[in-house]
């Protein structure tokens, strides 16, 4: 957690006190890049940052702070980006233009297009990843949450976020290796 | 924030690879100063009383000086935004548009998307439907045909609240704009088609679910979707010719298939269209351990209108970019490019 969430922490007044622009300019790398782990879409990512950011500030006198106000918008992301295909049945109808590629290959098209756009070779690697395992290795690198604080966004067990994170760190890990002996 | 037992679990050898990574994923920022905008100028769309409203401790009060500020910004001239290919003409005009004015130009031929433009690319050239920002832009669609584009714009939907439904309160309309046109305006387009708001029941309404051009035909798939629950329903894949579209005079189009799609949930399908023979290739995969479950494949015969099942096996593969099911039939093999991927399982297996 950064030292400037905790200006938004008071205990005797849970709702901060945060105009639109100052949450996004704050937190919207936050959000829109926890979308893009989970979505792996620009497009989605753009979207869903969209409704997390309008659902929070209509909803900001509802946050108590029991987490900081970064998890409380992880946690809006999450459920957004899990809900997002769901109201829109129709998505469950994937259109393939001439750019696309296999269904059964792990790259759409996007993320065809999104391979020299990584920092660099590791992020690309941790992409490839499974959801469970990028997700927890987003979280730790990138958002630096605690163990406890990632079991309570994710809704599962302490050990469980401890054993998803060795897992995904053990297959960077082998990958790296891989790759420097090749 | 993270304790030391948190910290004792990142290992010695985790430590360099975690700090080369960094914390930002892309070269570039994805949470733009336009995106910003747009999600500024859906809070004042959606709520114009609350946007201005801020939030001090639990109670609300008026800040007049950040709100003029807010709104001095949203109008500031085009030069006074430093990224992007933002064009404030015609974000502002959009942004006053909104749901009762949808298109706002009548058809550019200048490549300028706005905030919440459908963006779509054919033979190296970029053409946008301008859309308010209540617009789903993904349930827009356009396809390349030799007679022009045929496009779709997303209608306005609402949520039903107690599924949390979607469901268009306007029609779909198909429109033909010129090629030329890289704005995808009604205004410079032809009015080909509008289906149906509603499928045989109040609450039932036509979903739009893609456009699919190949040279004359496309085919256009539809489902209907009743709001008050989420049910499986039956995809319908039809066709315009668009050689009789270009004759002139509103074409209805040509239904061919009724598909079930209830068992999509767990399985995996796909359309493909094998132009050589006129025929669609229908393939569900055959998913689940068992090894004798056999893919199904059926092929269905534009010209004599019927569908038969295939004993054959689906190799799928790819021609340059273009995603190919090779199928064989008398011992013969036949290449059908596939279209359109169909059921929950996709994503599942995305998604793990």
């Amino acid at each position: 957690m950064q030292s400037n969430d905790m200006g938004y922490m008071a205990k005797s007044s849970y709702a901060p006190a945060v105009t639109l622009r100052e949450m996004m300019e704050e937190y919207g790398s936050d959000v829109w890049n926890y979308a893009f782990f989970l979505t792996r879409s620009r497009e989605q990512a753009n979207d869903i940052s969209q409704e997390v950011f309008l659902k929070a500030y209509r909803n900001i006198g509802k946050f108590r702070g029991d987490s900081s106000l970064k998890t409380w918008l992880l946690t809006i992301t999450r459920n957004t980006a899990f809900s997002y295909g769901k109201s829109n049945f129709w998505r469950r109808f994937i259109t393939l233009d001439t750019k696309q590629h296999l269904p059964n290959e792990v790259r759409s098209a996007e993320q065809e297009a999104l391979g020299n756009a990584y920092a660099n070779r590791i992020w690309e690697i941790i992409m490839a990843l499974p959801k469970k395992n990028r997700e927890v290795l987003a979280l730790d690198i990138q958002h630096g949450l605690s163990i406890a604080e990632m079991a309570k966004l994710l809704g599962v067990a302490e050990g469980t976020v401890k054993s998803r994170l060795a897992r995904a760190r053990d297959k960077v890990r082998i990958a790296i290796k891989e790759e420097e002996q090749e | 924030m993270k304790s030391k037992a948190d910290s004792d679990i990142v290992k010695i050898e985790d430590t360099h690879w975690y700090r080369d990574a960094g914390k930002n994923p892309l070269r570039e920022q994805g949470f733009t100063p336009e995106l910003m905008l747009r999600i500024e100028q859906a809070a004042v769309h959606r709520n114009p009383q609350d946007f201005i409203k801020f939030n001090i401790g639990k109670s609300k009060v008026l800040t007049g000086l950040a709100a003029a500020l807010l709104v001095l910004f949203l109008l500031w001239p085009k030069d006074g935004i430093q990224q992007g290919d933002l064009n404030s003409e015609s974000t502002l005009k959009s942004q006053s548009a909104t749901a009762s004015q949808p298109f706002p130009s009548p058809g550019a031929t200048k490549y300028l998307p706005t905030f919440n433009s459908a963006d779509f690319e054919f033979n190296g050239k970029n053409y946008f439907m301008t859309l308010p920002l209540d617009r789903d832009r993904n349930a827009s669609y356009a396809a390349d045909t030799p007679e022009g584009i045929l496009w779709s714009p997303a209608p306005p939907m609402k949520k039903n609240q107690k599924t949390k439904l979607l469901y268009p309160t306007e029609p779909y309309t198909l429109y033909l704009s010129s090629k030329e046109q890289t704005e995808l305006s009604p205004y410079s387009a032809r009015k080909v088609y509008t289906f149906p708001l509603y499928a045989g029941g109040a609450q039932a309404y036509n979903f739009l679910i893609g456009i699919y051009g190949f040279g004359e035909k496309v085919f256009l798939a539809t489902g209907a979707q009743n709001a008050n629950e989420l049910t499986a329903f039956p995809l319908r894949i039809s066709m315009l010719n668009m050689k009789r579209v270009a004759s002139g005079g509103l074409v209805e189009p040509q239904e061919l298939l009724t598909l079930d799609t209830s068992s999509n949930d767990e399985s995996k399908s796909f359309l493909a269209f094998d132009q050589q023979h006129e025929s669609i290739l229908l393939v569900d995969i055959a998913t689940g351990q068992n090894e004798k479950v056999k893919d199904r494949v059926r092929l269905y015969d534009l010209k004599s209108q019927t569908m038969r099942e295939l004993d054959t096996t689906i190799q799928m593969g790819k021609e340059g970019s273009v995603a190919i099911a090779q199928y064989k039939l008398g011992g013969v093999k036949r290449s059908a490019e596939i279209f359109m991927k169909i059921g929950w399982q996709w994503y599942a297996d995305e998604a793990e």
